[in-house]
């Protein structure tokens, strides 16, 4: 399937959270609009605002007095509120671009990540700006640097709640998934598109309780991750990868919550960018670990999960080549 | 056929010019009107038209009922109203004349430019009506000129229903010396959405029109065209009203078609998308109102049009918008009436019921462009007024500002004339939906999403939480506060503008698009040393401030209407049983002034000599009063 058929369906995969984050956004920019319409207005704005056909009809300066003003700016707070709208149109402008992150080849997939969250997180900075200039608290000294770039870092819970989420399309050799791991809280939703080879476990460390991670290839669907209303990672990758879903909503226990899991026929056994087979076969044994109904003691491996269990041994053969 | 015999010319300098383009429905009188008169208006000359439209679709043709036409006048100077009478007629049967001739709409040394083929027609039955309109004609000393305009019409065109009128045209041009360049980019641009030939045909007909009459006629007329120093463009007052709604920021129109509205959805629907805005055809008046109501709550900028019979549909949703205090522009293009009344004729019958039609206390606030430039300016104005006071806004104009075309100073837009974005920060905590400022009836406006502003919207009685309340002193309270925004409201008004004297013998009053009529009949009347005053209303609800002590001044005052109103003698009027024009009985009421009225509603504009002619009458019967 062609990379931008598969950024397509990641982006599909986080619309309701694009949507909700470019609401929020729009609805700022109104309020910023709303704000700024009316700053300075003068007696000659007043005026014009009446039109002509109240010219020698209406005493514009007594109608001037029953326009409301009561949450309009000072005239210094309007200048860092139009950076605020500045910023924020920018990123408007971005419409979808804004959403998609193309890693380069040999980039720090973590690293990239973290400047694209930046640019986003530049939307909740212009809001704060906003708040802090319409309460008149805005501090040159102090402020004035809000709108380069707020890292994931510095949001608060509530704007992590509102993240828009993020489509990464990456070399299969940069896909270090485990990167990315200190943005995955408060409902954050990132797909990877993989591009080439890749770990075909990739995303087994990402695996905790409350985080919805999937793996799937070519033809999975990623609905129940754009269903999962909560913290949730996926990855497109290709045919010879695992497939598994972990729906935290599942079940009490960790493999209770693995929803689907399909092994490919064969694995491969070499290194990708810098991860050793042996580490890729600690990937699937922790899978295994985390997926697979454990047998009890003195059961032999002739129940499903335990046949499960050899095979996924034998795939592993860590003497394959380096 | 035709006049010139000698080759000689009589060329006539004149100030102004009234001409009656008449024909058939569907004869094309409208567009030859139309670019005759934009091209008078675009060489500089002043220009009014007045439409003269059938209200049925199909009329039966060569009959005084399928009279369609325009009357354009022009001058030199600023023309404001359709004139006195008309002084050439450009006529395509006799009965369409004779419906002209019989309402006095021409002068008495009219020039007739009359169908020539009538005269000899092998119909024994059209031969038989046009010796009997002659004669019924004869009483008027009109000059009438044959023109063969079907005959030459033919000589270019199949079908000479789809030539005749530029033939006239042409006659037209030549006879006013009209500068044909403009008038073939006025064809290319009213045709230019079809092949190109037919703008070629039509540009064919006009200039065979041209050579007909410079080979035919033995009289022009010069009117001085002085060019504009400003920009001016051309139209008529629902292109105005539309092109305001745009200016004014209007982001949605809900209408449903009703003549004489319906032209300025038409002309929002073509260009409103360019802006932003949408105009939204609903199944019918009532669910216009309501979408536009929707809209205005959700806190676009909403716009509803129509004309009487829908304003009576939308009685009930204005009421619950003036209940739930959504600021709404609603544009009455008013028509005769009651009822379906008279679609496409001019009356000023709906004032009353504009100000006070509603079941309950809904106070509203009233206005009424008095001239085209003033229908596109009075919408900026409305917009602001309806938003400043979360309160209904109905804009009142008629047929003729509607249909009628003027130029006026192209307006240089101003993005202030438009609604800035809504605030839509937290509702400060405790801040009730309806937090009535005690004083002047206002609170902020919430509209749906604003955090902390949720509430329940009803059209039942309610109190500041929005919840519906029953309770004796909360009803008091609703009321009062939405009655107290029209006097403050009514606070920032400046006493209108009288025109002629402060003082005098008569004050003559009106409202709306007779502007121009009357302030020409009162400038006759004080050129003969009558002193006559006239004021002409803008704001009819809340009405303009100091009008009683503007009344004290004058021995009378009495108001000119386009409506009903009683004549003093007529069989069972007594003083106890008059009834009034609507304006004099708001006035009346207001001051307790003893306010007379002249009114007519003939279905046409009043003329300057009829009202004229009341307020020499009106002085007469006040001297003879004061007299005895």
């Amino acid at each position: 399937m062609p990379s931008e058929q598969r950024i397509g369906i990641a982006l599909e995969a986080i619309r309701p959270n694009r949507e909700r984050f470019l609401s929020a956004v729009s609805t700022t920019t109104e309020e910023i609009r709303g704000l700024l319409h009316g700053t300075g207005e003068t007696a000659d704005d007043q005026t014009v605002s009446l039109g002509q056909f109240a010219s020698g009809h209406v005493d514009v300066e007594r109608f001037a007095a029953f326009t409301r003003s009561d949450s309009r700016l000072t005239p210094e707070a309007s200048e860092p509120v139009r950076s605020a709208q500045r910023a924020l149109n920018d990123l408007l402008q971005m419409d979808e671009r804004l959403f998609v992150l193309e890693v380069e080849p040999g980039a720090n997939l973590g690293a990239e990540v973290d400047k694209r969250l930046a640019v986003i997180g530049d939307a909740f900075a212009a809001a704060h700006l906003v708040d802090l200039a319409k309460r008149g608290r805005y501090r040159e000294d102090q402020h004035a640097g809000l709108l380069d770039g707020l890292r994931y870092a510095g949001w608060s819970r509530a704007e992590r709640k509102l993240s828009p989420g993020l489509v990464v399309a990456v070399d299969g050799a940069d896909f270090a998934a485990a990167q990315v791991a200190p943005y995955l809280d408060e409902g954050m939703k990132l797909v990877f598109v993989v591009r080439g080879d890749a770990p075909a476990a990739a995303l087994s460390r990402l695996v905790t309780p409350g985080v919805f991670v999937q793996q799937a290839r070519e033809n999975g669907s990623l609905e129940a991750f754009t269903a999962f209303d909560g913290t949730a990672v996926a990855a497109l990758l290709p045919n010879d990868a695992v497939e598994f879903a972990h729906d935290p909503l599942a079940g009490d226990t960790t493999y209770e919550r693995f929803t689907t899991l399909d092994f490919p026929r064969e694995i491969r056994k070499r290194s990708i960018g810098g991860v050793s087979p042996a580490q890729q076969a600690e990937d699937l044994a922790l899978l295994e670990a985390l997926a697979v109904v454990p047998v009890p003691d003195g059961e032999s491996a002739s129940d499903p999960a335990g046949k499960l269990s050899a095979w996924l041994l034998n795939q592993t053969n860590l003497v394959g080549e380096k | 056929m035709g006049t010139k015999a000698t080759g000689q010319v009589n060329v006539e300098e004149v100030p102004e010019h009234t001409v009656e383009i008449i024909t058939n429905s569907g004869e094309g009188a409208q567009k030859c009107a139309q670019i005759f008169g934009a091209t008078c208006a675009k060489m500089g000359n002043g220009v009014w038209t007045v439409e003269i439209i059938p209200a049925e679709i199909e009329p039966p043709h060569h009959t005084v009922t399928s009279t369609s036409g325009n009357i354009i006048r022009f001058g030199t100077g600023k023309i404001t109203n359709w004139g006195d009478q008309s002084k050439l007629a450009v006529a395509f049967n006799d009965q369409v004349l004779l419906s002209r001739h019989r309402l006095d709409s021409l002068r008495d040394d009219c020039i007739i430019l009359l169908e020539a083929a009538w005269k000899d027609s092998e119909d024994e039955e059209l031969r038989r009506m046009y010796d009997e309109a002659m004669e019924e004609m004869s009483s008027k000393n009109y000059r009438f000129v044959m023109v063969p305009y079907e005959e030459e019409a033919l000589k270019i065109v199949d079908n000479p229903n789809h030539g005749k009128n530029m033939f006239a045209l042409g006659l037209l041009a030549e006879i006013y010396q009209r500068d044909l360049s403009i008038i073939e980019k006025q064809i290319a641009h009213i045709f230019r959405f079809k092949p190109a030939k037919v703008t070629e045909k039509n540009i064919e007909l006009v200039k065979a029109g041209i050579a007909w009459a410079k080979e035919n006629l033995d009289f022009r007329f010069h009117i001085e065209s002085v060019p504009f120093e400003e920009e001016r463009i051309v139209m008529n007052g629902n292109q105005a009203a539309a092109l305001g709604a745009i200016a004014s920021g209007v982001e949605l129109c809900a209408m449903y078609p009703i003549t004489p509205a319906t032209s300025v959805s038409h002309e929002l629907a073509e260009i409103i998308e360019n802006y932003g805005g949408i105009v939204h055809q609903s199944e019918d008046e009532i669910a216009a109102a309501g979408v536009a109501i929707g809209a205005s709550y959700a806190g676009k900028v909403a716009l509803t049009v129509t004309s009487g019979p829908g304003m009576a549909l939308k009685t009930e949703f204005l009421a619950l918008a003036i209940m739930i205090e959504v600021p709404l522009v609603v544009l009455n293009v008013q028509r005769g009436g009651p009822s379906t009344g008279l679609p496409t004729k001019v009356e000023q019958s709906d004032l009353l019921s504009s100000i006070y039609g509603q079941p309950g206390d809904a106070p509203r606030v009233v206005m009424a462009p008095r001239t085209i430039e003033e229908c596109f300016h009075a919408m900026v104005t409305a917009r602001k007024i309806a938003e400043t006071f979360r309160m209904v806004v109905i804009v009142l104009t008629d047929a003729n500002l509607a249909t009628g075309v003027g130029q006026f100073t192209r307006p240089e837009l101003d993005v202030r004339w438009q609604q800035g974005a809504i605030d839509q920060s937290p509702i400060p905590e405790g801040l009730r939906p309806y937090e009535w400022d005690l004083e002047t009836g206002l609170s902020k406006r919430i509209i749906p999403g604003m955090p902390g502003g949720q509430h329940t919207v009803t059209g039942l009685a309610h109190d500041e939480e929005s919840l519906v309340s029953y309770h004796p002193s909360s009803n008091e309270l609703g009321i009062k506060m939405r009655s107290r925004k029209l006097a403050v409201f009514q606070s920032t008004l400046m006493p209108p503008e009288i025109h002629g004297d402060d003082e005098g013998d008569l004050l003559v009053v009106g409202w709306g698009s007779t502007q121009g009529a009357i302030v020409d009949a009162v400038g006759r009347a004080r050129e003969q040393g009558h002193k006559v005053s006239t004021c002409q209303l803008a704001f009819l609800s809340p009405l303009e401030p100091g009008l009683k002590k503007i009344f004290s001044r004058f021995n009378k005052v009495m108001t000119v209407e386009i409506n009903y109103s009683d004549t003093p003698g007529d069989p069972y009027v007594t003083e106890d049983s008059r009834r009034y024009g609507q304006l004099a009985w708001l006035l009346r009421a207001h001051t307790l002034v003893d306010v007379e009225c002249w009114t007519s509603c003939p279905g046409q504009p009043l003329r300057p000599r009829d009202i004229y002619n009341n307020i020499i009458a009106q002085l007469e019967s006040t001297e003879k009063g004061v007299a005895a």
